[in-house]
């Protein structure tokens, strides 16, 4: 179930990220799109691990070996 | 080692073939954008890849590692390299003869399951030249996935993991040399074309040195129907059609894709995407969880089978869900970002964005079809999960059909998912996975899984 919730609540953090720069991002030179994007999607990822690891869904040393072996 | 750290070196070696792919794509978007080229190698690629993706990601790893390792553990290495022996002799006899008739009927497949809607006579002449380019490709990635299935079993995961890099390393390189000689499309086409070519080869070489290494060469005999190789070929005749059904649903759409000038390539950038988390975390439990289900079911451990596949749902949704929901919101975003440079235009990046989330919004079904359909594969129940890949295929056929007209390629991406949704949907509702097990986890897991689909 938390799973579910973190999903939406990084769906919505991204959903308002994207609706506030539209504009910007549509003028925007290539690196200023990537760092928007990449920042955005990096904040959500956070956002969502964050979530999981504090409600116990997944413990901090299996997510580690995940993501360095990943 | 644990089944995460297992699912995270498969994982890894895969992250580091779909990186590269990225780059391939990337600069094949650049080079080719959605033109014409683009859609002819697209198809031509498409044809060989299916089958490809259908031996190495479904019938070898999924009927020949179960009966591969079940001979290793109960009789032996002698007993086990006899049995693969004999199926590499049978698989090399019909390779062979499939590959020389399918290059004379190649322009008789092109306009029948290749793109039959493909109008432009310039276009269905060059996806024919390339189609019998790469089609020998098939030929050696069915034997890769037969040598990659022996590593898997001896729990040597890397190197079967890591060989597919090759393919993006040479293609990677035939592209750059395209733009340094400035090629033009057409020129630039043939040239991937011979790439893919190359690299079959190669990734080929690299697994008979692997398994020679290993321990492990298998001689070339002579081609005999013995009761070992009539069983596995038994086996595997629902599972090629089961374990490749996403490919097949795939290649349904890009033949009705065929219809639209540029679909194909619109979606194959799309689906390129979300392949990524599907490659990463759906291949790593495929790949690992089905020996690692043969060795408990084997062993008559029920605890550990429920433990293994409750582990697996969680890593599943855990790491698609959020995919996703990312790729649905903000796909502009993303394909702009990867793609829109050179011949990819902006209206390009609209129309693949939009496709890419008609894709994902199946992601998570997608995933959790591969946890759920080793537990009958491991069982050697191959029925099942055939029917309903044969529900799923009827579905995709119609939804595609009835939203192509009015929503163009999007209504192929969309009908992909949904049709991906009813299968998994179907396979938990009817049927308990784990036959006779009781395990309340399993039970609160499917719940909690509906709750992503009401």
């Amino acid at each position: 179930m938390m799973i579910v919730v973190s999903s939406a609540i990084m769906g919505a953090l991204l959903w308002f990220g994207h609706e506030a720069l539209a504009d910007q991002l549509s003028t925007a030179g290539f690196l200023s799109r990537m760092v928007f994007v990449l920042g955005l999607i990096a904040a959500s990822v956070i956002i969502y691990f964050a979530i999981i690891i504090l409600t116990g869904v997944v413990s901090k040393a299996e997510l580690k070996t995940m993501l360095k072996r990943g | 080692m644990s089944l995460i750290r297992k699912f995270a070196t498969v994982g890894g070696a895969t992250s580091a073939s779909r990186v590269l792919g990225f780059v391939r794509e990337m600069l094949i978007a650049a080079s080719l954008g959605a033109g014409p080229v683009a859609d002819a190698f697209y198809a031509a690629f498409a044809f060989p890849n299916l089958f490809r993706r259908i031996f190495a990601e479904g019938a070898f790893n999924l009927a020949f590692v179960p009966l591969f390792a079940k001979k290793l553990e109960a009789d032996g290495e002698k007993s086990a390299r006899q049995f693969a022996e004999e199926v590499l002799a049978m698989l090399v006899a019909i390779l062979l003869l499939f590959t020389a008739l399918s290059l004379i009927a190649m322009p008789f497949l092109v306009s029948t399951i290749i793109a039959p809607l493909f109008e432009n006579p310039a276009k269905i002449d060059l996806t024919i030249i390339m189609t019998r380019i790469m089609f020998p490709y098939l030929l050696c990635m069915s034997l890769v996935a037969m040598l990659s299935g022996v590593l898997n079993s001896m729990r040597l995961y890397f190197l079967a993991a890591i060989v597919p890099v090759l393919l993006n390393i040479i293609l990677v390189g035939v592209l750059l040399l395209g733009l340094w000689l400035g090629a033009g499309p057409r020129t630039t086409g043939i040239m991937l074309s011979w790439g893919v070519f190359i690299s079959g080869f190669a990734q080929l070489a690299l697994l008979m040195v692997g398994t020679k290494n290993a321990g492990f060469s298998l001689k070339l005999k002579r081609p005999k129907m013995t009761p070992q190789v009539k069983r596995l070929l038994i086996l595997m005749g629902p599972v090629v059609l089961t374990g490749g059904v996403l490919q097949i649903n795939i290649q349904i759409g890009r033949i009705i894709a065929s219809a639209q000038d540029g679909a194909i390539a619109l979606l194959q950038y799309a689906d390129r995407i979300n392949q990524l988390p599907l490659g990463v975390v759906g291949i790593a439990i495929g790949v690992v969880l089905l020996p690692e289900l043969s060795r408990s079911l084997n062993a008559g451990d029920h605890a550990e089978v429920s433990r293994l596949q409750n582990r697996s749902l969680e890593f599943a949704l855990l790491m698609t869900l959020p995919a996703a929901v990312g790729f649905v919101i903000i796909p502009d975003a993303i394909v702009s970002l990867l793609f829109e440079r050179g011949a990819f235009t902006a209206e390009t990046t609209a129309l693949t964005a939009a496709a890419l989330a008609g894709y994902a919004s199946g992601l998570p079904a997608y995933v959790l079809i591969k946890v759920f359909q080793p537990a009958y594969f491991a069982r050697e129940d191959m029925r099942t999960p055939f029917y309903y890949s044969i529900v799923m295929m009827v579905a995709n056929v119609g939804i595609s059909l009835a939203l192509f007209p009015t929503m163009g390629h999007v209504g192929i991406a969309i009908a992909t998912a949904i049709s991906a949704w009813i299968n998994f949907r179907i396979s938990t509702r009817k049927t308990n996975p784990v036959p006779g097990d009781d395990d309340c986890c399993i039970k609160r897991n499917n719940g909690r899984i509906a709750l992503v689909w009401p």
